[in-house]
């Protein structure tokens, strides 16, 4: 490989490193680090108690033995490579980052040494994520570095095929230029499909799996997935280094393919780049349901009143949403066809408010994450908004109310699916609806507070980045916490009310919802503050 | 500690240090002893200057030195470590909206919002300067800066060039009193850039105060009346463009705008200009 891409990659690692180390210079990334790990800690520690403690015969019900589980992963790792292949057909192109295709697409490198330079970054940080990996498959293992190795085999196995299979891809596509020989290729896949159709009605679901497994056809096509599993769960030495070997073997030879295939990936892989980074920036803005507006348009909200300066803000994010919504009308339509029916004939009557709750809870963390019409998608605006001449009072405002506004709308929604399929529990349906426009608002709020105190962007974290998992977690748990207390709050002062009116939950809810909005209101001056004090210079994440 | 330059590393005479602007009316855009740190760097040290209406000052230095930040902090972007900074006789610090109200800042690199059109960014401006029947004035500018049949195209769908158009039809759509505007041809076509320039003579002539940025010295020696070049933070030159070339030892009188350029920010001290 080219000395240039290999010192690249030296490189990078150490920026991976510099990253972790330098990050902890501050406090508050030395808390996010500090939690980051603390988490993982915690995680293979229960980990390992568990294993320990299965080991020991003193785990709760049943677990894989390896032999087990040496059955299963053949068939395991066949399912992921046909995932691989499924996932990946519409996307046929090897992953780059935009900076790798502006910086190394055109530099004197041939097709060879860009796969393998993708190839060897692969392999280094599959070495972290085996690592993660083992120890999660330890309870099904005999030994951890045997399972290491073994797991590292596999993820660099499954790595190649995926490799192996978009080349494949792309050199039949170019081969298959001809109409004979599309046709050709789309018979092939027809009869495969017919093929499998007919065996599953023969089995069976699940049994045709199974019924695949034990045909002569199955052995043969599980025998290469077959040395993963051994080499994971070898039991002895002898076993361990023949199963390796096999698995490596395959492995070599999954690079060999590639590396002669040579097909012209740089195309693809140049649009396929372009694709991703243009659904990474929907995320950030809150996008990412979606329809990629394009060309001209035809329709505009009107004009905005000024409302305090908070209307024209409102009303840009209005028009970014309602430009950016067939995905969320979808989610919402089929939130409204399915929820309200499964409410009805799935659970009893008197469970119906914790299905609703259940439903808004799974609803509202779901929602909250992607409406990011306020400040969280308008991280790269900041200095646009600053040079505005608005108070920062009004301009949070008007960035609360389009998703408050959504989150509302999707919460009505599914009460009023709810109350048509249940025909029951009415009161309380009408409680909810009282209570979601301020709970929204507080919600909206204190995300937006969170975000301009620890600011940061939807990134693609490298596995053992314990500073975006840390940040995560220290998110998590302060919103939760603001979240709860304004909850706890409202319904402390609301308590006594909701007595003194024989139990009315109407009246329960709409005390709650008035602190609620006071809670609001009072959080209002707040992100205000921390907008103002917000300096793009140094606060905007990269 | 700070890193910085030594004042008298300065090549620069402080004779010919004119305050004063060559339109000579009260400044628009006032900045007083502005400095900007990030914890151990100094980005901006103690760095003054004044532009009037009818000025158009341009602002030269290396990468790194300062002029991006000086910008920023007067749109109030980001604030000032010490310092005042006014815009139309508003304090930036004290009173940002009022301020604001009077400025447009055209960033070098525009981040529009994706899914606005052309019509609908000027519509959003318009609304949050407050600006009453905007329509006319907006069809102006987008059919001088030829967008007109872009006026209905997301942002997302529009060239670096044409992004940069609207950013800058935006900034002009409330009349400001002061344009700040960092590298503004930048991706611009030929004919962009004689609009631009016409446009900002166009305005300055009309009463506006102009502080433009930009390392292309041939725009800065055809459009700006005065020059305020900074290097490290700190400022080197301030003062009409025709006086740039007697403020430093060693360059005649025809010398260019880039041996200016270089002397100023290259050309380590001598006796006699430290004495």
């Amino acid at each position: 490989m080219n000395p240039a891409l290999i010192t690249l990659i030296r490189l990078q690692s150490r920026a991976f490193v510099r990253r972790m180390v330098h990050g902890a210079a501050s406090p508050r990334r030395a808390i996010f680090l500090a939690l980051g790990v603390g988490v993982v800690v915690l995680w293979l520690g229960q980990l390992l108690f568990t294993t320990v403690a299965v080991r020991n015969g003193h785990g709760h019900g049943r677990q894989l033995s390896p032999q087990e589980f040496r059955v299963f992963a053949p068939l395991g790792l066949l399912g992921i490579c046909v995932l691989t292949i499924v996932s990946s057909a519409a996307d046929k192109a090897i992953a780059f980052t935009p900076g790798e295709v502006d910086m190394l697409f055109p530099g004197p490198f041939t097709r060879r040494q860009l796969l393998g330079y993708k190839l060897l970054k692969s392999a280094l940080a599959a070495m972290i994520t085996a690592l993660f990996l083992s120890l999660a498959l330890l309870p099904f293992a005999s030994a951890w570095a045997a399972c290491y190795v073994g797991v590292y085999l596999t993820l660099m196995f499954i790595q190649l095929f995926s490799t192996a299979g978009v080349l494949v891809g792309q050199a039949i596509g170019q081969r298959a230029q001809t109409l004979v020989r599309r046709v050709v290729l789309g018979a092939a896949l027809l009869a495969g499909l017919l093929l499998a159709r007919n065996w599953i009605a023969a089995h069976g679901g699940v049994e045709a799996v199974f019924a695949f497994r034990d045909s002569t056809l199955g052995e043969a096509i599980l025998k290469p997935f077959d040395a993963f599993g051994r080499a994971m769960t070898a039991g002895d030495t002898p076993e361990f280094v023949g199963a390796a070997l096999e698995a490596a073997a395959i492995d070599a030879g999954l690079i060999a393919i590639v590396m002669m295939l040579d097909a012209n990936f740089v195309e693809a892989a140049l649009a396929a780049s372009r694709r991703r980074y243009a659904i990474m920036r929907r995320i950030r803005s809150g996008t990412l349901l979606g329809s990629g507006v394009m060309g001209d348009v035809k329709w505009h909200l009107p004009p905005p009143p000024w409302a305090g300066g908070a209307g024209p803000i409102a009303w840009r994010q209005a028009t970014a949403a309602a430009r950016s919504s067939r995905g969320l009308l979808f989610l919402l339509l089929v939130i409204t066809i399915v929820l309200g029916p499964l409410a009805a004939s799935v659970v009893r009557t008197a469970e119906v408010g914790q299905f609703l709750l259940g439903g808004i809870v799974w609803l509202t963390i779901l929602l909250s994450q992607m409406l990011k019409f306020d400040f969280r998608g308008d991280l790269d605006h900041i200095d646009q908004l600053k040079s505005l001449p608005l108070r920062p009072a009004a301009l949070a405002v008007g960035q609360l109310a389009v998703p408050t506004l959504i989150l509302t709308g999707a919460h009505l929604l599914l009460l009023l699916s709810v109350a048509v399929a249940v025909k029951s529990q009415r009161q309380m349906l009408i409680a909810a609806a009282c209570l979601a426009l301020p709970f929204n608002a507080m919600l909206m709020a204190i995300e937006n507070l969170i975000f301009l105190l620890f600011p940061t962007r939807p990134v693609a974290a490298s596995p053992g980045d314990f500073q975006v998992l840390g940040r995560q977690v220290v998110q998590l748990v302060l919103k939760a916490i603001a979240v709860m207390s304004g909850c706890v709050l409202a319904f402390l002062i609301a308590v006594p009310f909701y007595l003194l009116a024989g139990g009315s939950m109407i009246v329960l809810m709409a005390i709650a919802g008035i602190v609620m909005t006071g809670q609001t209101c009072a959080l209002v001056p707040a992100i205000a503050w921390a907008y103002r004090r917000f300096d793009p210079s140094l606060d905007t994440p990269s | 500690m700070p890193q910085l330059v030594d004042a008298s590393d300065c090549p620069y005479n402080p004779v010919v240090d004119a305050q004063t602007p060559s339109a000579g009316t009260i400044p628009t855009i006032v900045v007083q002893e502005f400095h900007k740190s990030y914890d151990q760097t100094v980005a901006v040290q103690g760095l003054s200057f004044t532009v009037s209406p009818g000025q158009i000052l341009g602002l030269l230095g290396p990468n790194g030195a300062g002029k991006t930040t000086t910008m920023r902090a007067i749109c109030g972007i980001i604030p000032p470590t010490h310092g005042r900074l006014m815009v139309a006789g508003h304090d930036v610090a004290a009173d940002p909206v009022r301020a604001k109200q009077e400025l447009a800042y055209v960033p070098d690199d525009p981040h529009l919002f994706d899914t606005l059109t052309v019509w609908e960014h000027l519509q959003f401006v318009a609304a949050a300067y407050r600006v009453p029947n905007f329509e006319p004035a907006a069809n102006r500018l987008i059919e001088l800066f030829e967008l007109t049949e872009k006026r209905d195209t997301v942002a997302q769908e529009l060239s670096r060039g044409m992004r940069q158009k609207v950013a800058i039809c935006c900034a002009y759509i409330h009349d400001p009193k002061a344009i700040v505007l960092d590298e503004p041809l930048t991706g611009l076509d030929p004919r962009g850039i004689r609009t631009m320039k016409q446009s900002l003579r166009d305005r300055a002539a009309g009463g506006a105060a102009v502080l433009v940025s930009s390392h292309l010295l041939a725009l800065v020696e055809d459009l700006c009346t005065d020059l305020l070049i900074v290097h490290h933070g700190r400022r080197l030159f301030f003062g009409p463009v025709s006086e740039a070339r007697a403020a430093f030892a060693g360059l005649d009188k025809d010398a260019s705008l880039e041996e200016l350029f270089f002397r100023a920010t290259e050309v380590p001290p001598t006796p006699s200009l430290t004495s």
